[in-house]
């Protein structure tokens, strides 16, 4: 999983009916997570644009994450799985 | 998934059986103000973008369960697939 900054809600209307309904966020992984390509994530914790999250990149997790059954297909693997209030290091 | 502008079609007609039913796009990716990202590349498309729509894409193993009927069992031979066009994004 990595950490990213909500950069926009992406509204979709035209899309596979196997992505179910729910919110699209465009996220930017935090320095330091992945390279620094915006991502569109499903997401399934009500985060909004500012908020840092957690982003699961797998698609058998997304499943499990997203999906009702998980055994229906789910063509994505970007996920929102929380909303990070704070990430204490020890280097801080 | 990714956003990505889709550059143009690609006409095959002659290609793998399971390839047959949906249209070829060549699309590059971009970043949230639209700046294009990396190559461009072939991604199977069925939702039926147009050439110049922003969409949003999937790759890896998952792009193979874009393509409607596909089954975690038996899917199809593609790695990148078109998921949704956007309608906006603020």
């Amino acid at each position: 999983m990595i950490i990213a900054k909500v950069i926009s809600r992406v509204v979709a209307s035209a899309r596979l009916d196997s992505i179910p309904n729910r919110p699209l966020l465009c996220v930017q992984p935090e320095p330091g997570f992945g390279d620094q390509t915006p991502l569109v994530a499903i997401d399934t914790v009500q985060a909004g644009p500012g908020d840092t999250v957690l982003v699961l990149q797998e698609g058998t997790g997304a499943r499990q994450a997203v999906l009702d059954d998980p055994t229906q297909p789910l063509p994505a693997q970007m996920v929102i799985v929380g909303i990070v209030d704070q990430v204490h290091t020890i280097f801080d | 998934m990714q956003l990505a502008f889709v550059q143009g079609t690609v006409v095959a007609t002659q290609k793998v059986k399971d390839l047959q039913s949906y249209p070829l796009k060549v699309l590059q990716s971009c970043d949230h103000d639209h700046n294009l990202l990396g190559e461009p590349f072939v991604a199977v498309d069925a939702v039926g973008a147009r050439d110049g729509d922003l969409v949003i894409w999937v790759g890896k193993r998952e792009a193979s369960l874009a393509i409607p009927g596909a089954k975690l069992a038996n899917n199809y031979p593609v790695d990148a697939a078109v998921t949704g066009i956007v309608d906006d994004h603020s």
